[in-house]
């Protein structure tokens, strides 16, 4: 990989997944763009400060497309940082499976959007 | 996770995909929509599957950073709607599978200028048996194609659905984005759970 990676990577001016300690595979492997994360209520400021800024971002819930968006970080990034501080217990995970969208969800969605 | 949910109740997301050729529309859709102004977030995409069932191809993997926007429409307090924009271009067509494990559906917007630009995401929603709808969006001073003839060039079977629409305005993307909620709302009601189940969608 890495002749062309090194190249392509070098124009960069900041290395995004430096932040991840060169890692770009998630610890938990269900997460999704979509999965909603929130801070566990016993969660203290501080930490690096990515994680430090989704800890307190996520005192609301909010999807990891939606961390990577307010970060500014690659969704691959926000991912794997995510990944960790669920890892920590920092993070909840509103784990959704889609085979168990029911037709009541679906119902609810359609009302949903005949009102916008 | 340690017993305690914390405060929130548990949200279900679900995610709908937008895709269609470059230009075609998916992020004005997605503006005119989405409760949120439309969010942009980069997305480092692995080719590796690229060129699959071209025999020359040599196994090579590269990496590709596109943008991609979304929007947010929230149903209510635990369930919540992400409209996701595929990246445009056609060399992004088989970087598709992150985007796409998961969604509960996809829109494919047809432009009837460019009609060939769709069949890439037509074909990977096929395969991957994700249940989706063409919206055919109409550009100002455009010949309006009649639908049956715009299905019968793409070549989609009878059951999926083919809509006009203006992804600029409201009203008509809710008409497109409605398609696509009953369509799947059927398929549930018919028992066809598979659509999905990204991960083990066949032919893969």
């Amino acid at each position: 990989m890495s002749d062309l990676h090194a190249r392509t990577r070098a124009n960069d001016l900041v290395r995004p997944f430096v932040m991840t300690g060169g890692r770009t595979r998630v610890s938990d492997a269900s997460l999704r763009m979509e999965t909603i994360v929130h801070t566990a209520s016993d969660v203290a400021a501080g930490g690096e400060f990515e994680s430090a800024h989704i800890v307190e971002l996520c005192r609301a819930p909010h999807s990891i497309a939606e961390v990577a968006a307010n970060l500014s970080v690659p969704l691959g990034v926000a991912m794997v940082l995510v990944g960790d501080l669920v890892a920590q217990r920092h993070l909840v995970v509103h784990h959704t499976d889609p085979i168990d969208i029911e037709l009541s969800a679906l119902t609810r969605m359609i009302n949903r959007v005949r009102t916008l | 996770m340690s017993g305690l949910s914390d405060h929130p109740p548990r949200i279900t997301s679900v995610k709908l995909v937008v895709a269609g050729g470059f230009g075609v529309g998916k992020t004005t859709f997605v503006g005119a929509i989405s409760e949120i102004p439309p969010l942009t977030t980069e997305a480092e995409m692995t080719s590796e599957s690229v060129g699959i069932d071209d025999a020359s191809y040599v196994e090579r993997k590269t990496t590709t950073t596109v943008a991609m926007d979304f929007g947010r429409i929230t149903v209510d307090e635990s369930l919540v709607m992400y409209l996701f924009g595929t990246p445009g271009q056609d060399r992004f067509g088989f970087m598709w599978d992150d985007l796409c494990e998961g969604a509960l559906g996809a829109l494919v917007l047809a432009d009837t200028r460019r009609l060939t630009d769709c069949f890439t995401a037509i074909d990977y929603f096929e395969r991957r048996h994700t249940p989706f709808v063409v919206g055919v969006n109409h550009f100002d001073g455009t010949y309006r194609y009649p639908l049956a003839e715009v299905r019968d060039a793409l070549g989609i079977s009878p059951g999926v659905p083919v809509v006009d629409c203006d992804a600029r305005v409201r009203e008509s993307a809710k008409v497109l984005l409605l398609t696509l909620l009953q369509h799947v709302y059927e398929r549930i009601q018919h028992g066809a759970r598979t659509p999905v189940a990204g991960v083990s969608a066949p032919g893969r």
